[in-house]
């Protein structure tokens, strides 16, 4: 048994639910506390990624409700990637939260989050997963409404119910696949039994789109992404960085393993099911890109962006072949770094300047270059110039487009996929490129550097060079997701 | 003889609380009959828990007959621990509510009640069975009018007049039942029937309707529902921690002995007429999850909100019962555990909030929870458990239940069940939300004198919430109940 499998998911929680009481509401000591507890974790959760496979079952109530928790490599690297993005985030978000008073509240469910989302990572059957996903629903909710303002409340509101709902939608097809599955425990290929489908297949498609979808909440799928415009502009930028960077990956996670790892791609290849799922997400790819081009609020133009992204990731998984699959992980690490990238930069401005909108911008560069130095670099790979990260992970969710069993629908995807990337430069570039050159009328005489402290500045520059640098040298991880690939779709 | 046991115990312990002075003295005695009598229990738990413990006393059909399956003493025990944890929990909360002269009263008819319903569980002659329902209905009025005020004297008139006629209802069933097989135990009508019953099979229905539709009456059934929210929301909330907690649950498992014992699944499910009766009851429970639910998110009123979840819940249990099948049932029996635990501690926090601050309205909750943390801590696991969280018991019912359906051939019950869970998080999080998140900004000067409850109110409500978390981590209760449904089946 391996216990310390534990231990990512319950110290944070624990210390998170001290985290009052040992603070005492001291902002060095806070901080102090924060930092020891993320960093210990983030150590623990490396390890246990490098200890290699490991399993735990608990709490053993019927063969489908219990704990189950698992080292396999898709949790591995779920694992590392919301690890570093949290330790990332938790030093600017010290220098963010610096001004609020209620400081406790926020690190308090920051630090529970993280356990929450190792949980999720590391879930092993069907129960821990929905288990997990439910906890970091509740969990992160007061992250959302931490400015407490009337608006926070109402999207705060919005928030809980369209998760609620879309975890009520996947608990359907969990139920479906608890009922004709043989385990519920992810077994590469999928769970479900022919013979106990007998008479209910025309159920499967069905009850598949309910778990795409309802999981597909926290990845922003339309139509159920409306939470995301009303929520992200109003958490704190740390929030939303990992709302964005990590919280969405998990959703993907457990679209991954409800596609892989409970129905089976086998099930699902060829239906009806599929297509749709595909136009879907080529939809939510393009209508993102759309609302970021129109937006003019710089968190929500950046939120529109994630809704895009992550549809990049959904249309890679359900092509359901392996180049494309590979593609879809490699946005997962590729996004996951650059959008929080991008958050912690907007952040940064509106922290610093107070400036919101994008058209308030002009000239920021002056003020702010680090920052703006490091949201150009993350804002050109995300729109995937070569040789950024952003640009191998949209090559190979290309390739497998064309390569799929929907060649007309393939091809129509990657050009999406182009147009997209189009827009991405359009809503990105316009941005840095106003920042850096606000023209001959600008007033040189009234700039003042605004440029954040270390706290702030250190996170974003690694961030920025781990948007660019892996894209360099992707062989490793393309080899490691090779692996996974191999193993669940034949 | 230690069912008898148990009740006899409980109404002998309501002679002797009722002839007491003291309110302290009564309270105690009435704790201490509880904890005796939930000792007593849990022995008859461990001894009928392979058996089926049957004691005749008397020439049939007008006898005494005791039939304890081990779903049924599963029933006594569930019953007798809630209401241990209720009247323990009712020391804090019944001065508040109930003149101090009357407290005596009142605990002598709780075990007056209690006794009553352990009887409805443990007799297997629908005669006795019959007998102690209408005790019950009784002591269950008396505790809704206790408090003495004229709406009051209303809600329990309105109570006591439905469960009558739900009463007359299930007599006339009893006794068409006995016209038709000259017999009252259940396994005399269920032996008679089995025989066959052909050219008599409009009085077989009858009898099922006469029942179904009583029983429907007397737990408040939707669209027959509309003497419960008053009810539990006027009777001080001890009373409606009990009513909504285990009242009901009584007759419902009435009704599953009537359809499975006295009838059995054989001739049940292969009588179109029959099977078309009971799909009619599923529908029934179906309309009351949504619209019970529905209901309650337009209540501003804590407790009404409370019992009009209460009238949803009870939808769940005709659903089970309504599918006929092995499943659901068990699905119907976890889900007593789980609703008579969550909701007992619901009303207790209800009655703690309005016993602290004095007012019942959600509005008025808002920053509650940084003057309450215990209490609304409390209320948020069991608002969790409602909504379907995993690890609160509330998840494994809802699981149950959507199991059940799947083996069932009503895949459209999955809606239901799933719009049902939903509309449970739209009423219950936003008071959980409204006070730990709430602005109360207008609200501060008010609750500046609100205090926490005492530890000795809060030890129970805590105790219930382990439960909670206890029921839905270990295998017990799933093992138990399997078991019990193995013995009507």
């Amino acid at each position: 048994m391996s216990f310390w499998l534990l231990i990512p998911i319950l110290l944070p929680i624990a210390a998170g639910a001290a985290l009052p009481a040992v603070t005492g509401g001291k902002r060095g000591r806070l901080q102090v506390y924060v930092a020891a507890v993320v960093a210990a974790n983030t150590v623990i959760a490396l390890a246990i990624a490098n200890a290699g496979y490991a399993g735990l079952r608990v709490l053993e109530i019927t063969p489908v409700i219990n704990l189950f928790l698992r080292t396999d490599d898709l949790a591995r690297f779920f694992l590392v990637l919301a690890s570093l993005l949290w330790l990332a985030v938790t030093f600017y978000a010290f220098a963010y939260i610096e001004r609020e008073a209620k400081d406790a509240a926020f690190f308090r469910f920051f630090l529970m989050s993280y356990g929450a989302v190792a949980g999720a990572a590391m879930s092993g059957n069907l129960f821990t997963l929905y288990l997990f996903y439910e906890l970091i629903t509740l969990l992160t909710y007061p992250l959302v409404v931490y400015s407490g303002t009337p608006a926070a409340m109402k999207a705060g509101v919005k928030y809980l119910m369209y998760s609620f709902f879309g975890a009520g939608l996947a608990l359907v097809a969990f139920v479906f696949v608890a009922h004709f599955g043989v385990t519920t425990d992810f077994t590469p290929g999928g769970v479900l039994d022919r013979a106990l489908l007998a008479g209910n297949e025309g159920l499967l498609p069905f009850m598949f789109l309910l778990a795409f979808l309802g999981l597909g909440v926290k990845a922003y799928i339309w139509p159920l992404f409306d939470w995301v415009p009303a929520s992200y502009p109003l958490a704190p930028a740390p929030a939303a960085a990992l709302f964005s960077g990590v919280v969405s990956k998990v959703a993907v996670l457990a679209i991954i393993r409800t596609t892989f790892y409970l129905f089976g791609a086998d099930f699902i290849f060829g239906t009806w099911v599929q297509t749709a799922l595909i136009a879907i997400t080529m939809f939510t790819v393009f209508s993102g890109s759309m609302l970021a081009y129109k937006e003019k609020l710089f968190a929500r133009r950046l939120a529109y962006s994630s809704v895009s992204q992550l549809s990049y990731v959904l249309f890679g998984i359900i092509l359901l072949n392996p180049l494309a699959f590979l593609g879809a992980l490699l946005h997962v690490v590729f996004h996951g770094i650059i959008k929080t990238a991008l958050f912690l930069c907007a952040g940064a401005v509106s922290r610093k300047t107070g400036k919101t909108y994008v058209y308030e911008l002009r000239g920021i560069g002056k003020a702010m270059p680090i920052t703006m130095w490091c949201f150009t670099l993350a804002a050109l790979a995300l729109v995937g110039i070569p040789p950024t990260g952003g640009f191998i992970s949209k090559w190979h969710l290309a390739m497998g487009g064309i390569t799929s069993n929907h060649p007309t629908l393939g091809f129509v995807g990657a050009g999406m996929l182009m147009v997209s990337a189009m827009l991405t430069a359009g809503y990105l570039v316009s941005i840095f490129a106003a920042a850096f050159f606000p023209g001959h009328n600008y007033d040189y005489k009234k700039l003042v550097n605004t440029e954040p402290g270390k706290l702030m500045t250190v996170p974003l520059i690694i961030l920025a060079a781990l948007a660019i640098l892996p894209g360099m040298f992707p062989a490793s991880l393309i080899e490691y997701i090779n692996g996974i690939a191999n193993v669940i779709i034949q | 003889m230690l069912p008898i046991t148990i009740m006899l115990f409980l109404l002998v312990m309501a002679g002797v609380i009722a002839s007491v002075k003291a309110n302290a003295t009564a309270k105690m005695l009435a704790v201490g009959a509880f904890a005796v009598a939930f000792g007593l229990s849990a022995a008859l738990l461990s001894q009928s828990a392979n058996e089926t413990i049957r004691l005749v006393i008397g020439a049939a059909p007008w006898n005494i007959y005791v039939l304890v399956t081990p779903l049924a003493a599963f029933m006594v025990c569930l019953f007798v621990g809630v209401s241990l944890m209720v009247v323990w929990a009712s020391a804090n909360l019944v001065d508040y509510d109930i003149e101090p002269a009357r407290i005596p009263m009142y605990y002598a008819l709780v075990c007056v009640l209690i006794a009553s319903l352990v009887g409805v569980v443990i007799f297997g002659s629908l005669f006795n069975v019959f007998i102690l329902m209408e005790v019950s209905s009784f002591a269950a009025a008396g505790i809704i009018v206790i408090k003495n005020r004229p709406e009051n004297m209303r809600a329990g008139l309105k109570y006591l007049t439905l469960s009558i006629l739900g009463s007359s209802f299930i007599l006339m069933g009893i006794i068409t039942l006995y016209a038709l097989t000259g017999s009252l135990s259940v396994t005399g009508i269920h032996q008679s029937l089995s025989a066959g019953y052909a050219g008599n099979e409009v009085a077989a229905y009858n009898a099922l309707m006469f029942i179904t539709i009583g029983v429907a009456l007397k737990s408040g059934l939707f669209p027959m529902h509309i003497a419960f929210p008053d009810a539990y929301s006027i009777a001080p909330s001890v009373s409606s921690a009990l009513l909504s907690g285990l009242v009901q649950k009584a007759y419902i498992f009435f009704y599953i002995m009537v359809l499975h014992k006295a009838f059995g699944a054989e001739i049940l499910l292969n009588d179109r007429v029959m099977t078309t009766t009971l799909q009619l009851v599923m529908i029934l429970g179906a309309a009351a999850m949504i619209a019970g639910s529905a209901m309650a998110l337009l209540q501003t009123d804590l407790k009404r909100m409370i019992a009009y979840s209460s009238v949803a819940q009870v939808g769940y249990f005709f659903l089970g019962v309504g599918m006929g099948t092995r499943l659901g049932l068990f699905a119907v029996v976890f889900h007593f555990l789980t609703h008579a635990v969550t909701k007992a501690m619901l009303f207790l926090v209800a009655g703690s909030v309005i016993r602290q601050t004095g007012s019942r309205e959600i509005g008025d909750m808002a920053g509650l929870g940084t003057k309450m943390r215990v209490t609304m801590a409390l209320f948020t696991v069991g608002a969790l458990s409602m909504v379907g969280i995993p690890l609160l018991i509330g998840f494994n019912s809802k699981w149950f239940f959507a199991m059940g359906i799947f083996d069932s051939s009503h895949i459209w019950l999955l809606a239901v069940l799933a719009l049902s869970s939903l509309l449970n998080g739209c009423y219950y999080l936003p008071v959980v939300v409204r006070a730990f998140f709430g602005d109360t900004g207008g609200e501060a000067v008010r609750l500046r004198s609100v205090r926490e409850c005492a530890v000795r109110g809060l030890a129970p409500i805590v105790c219930l919430a382990l439960l909670v978390v206890a029921f839905a981590v270990i295998s017990g209760p799933v093992s138990y109940i399997s078991i019990g449904i193995d013995s009507i089946w």
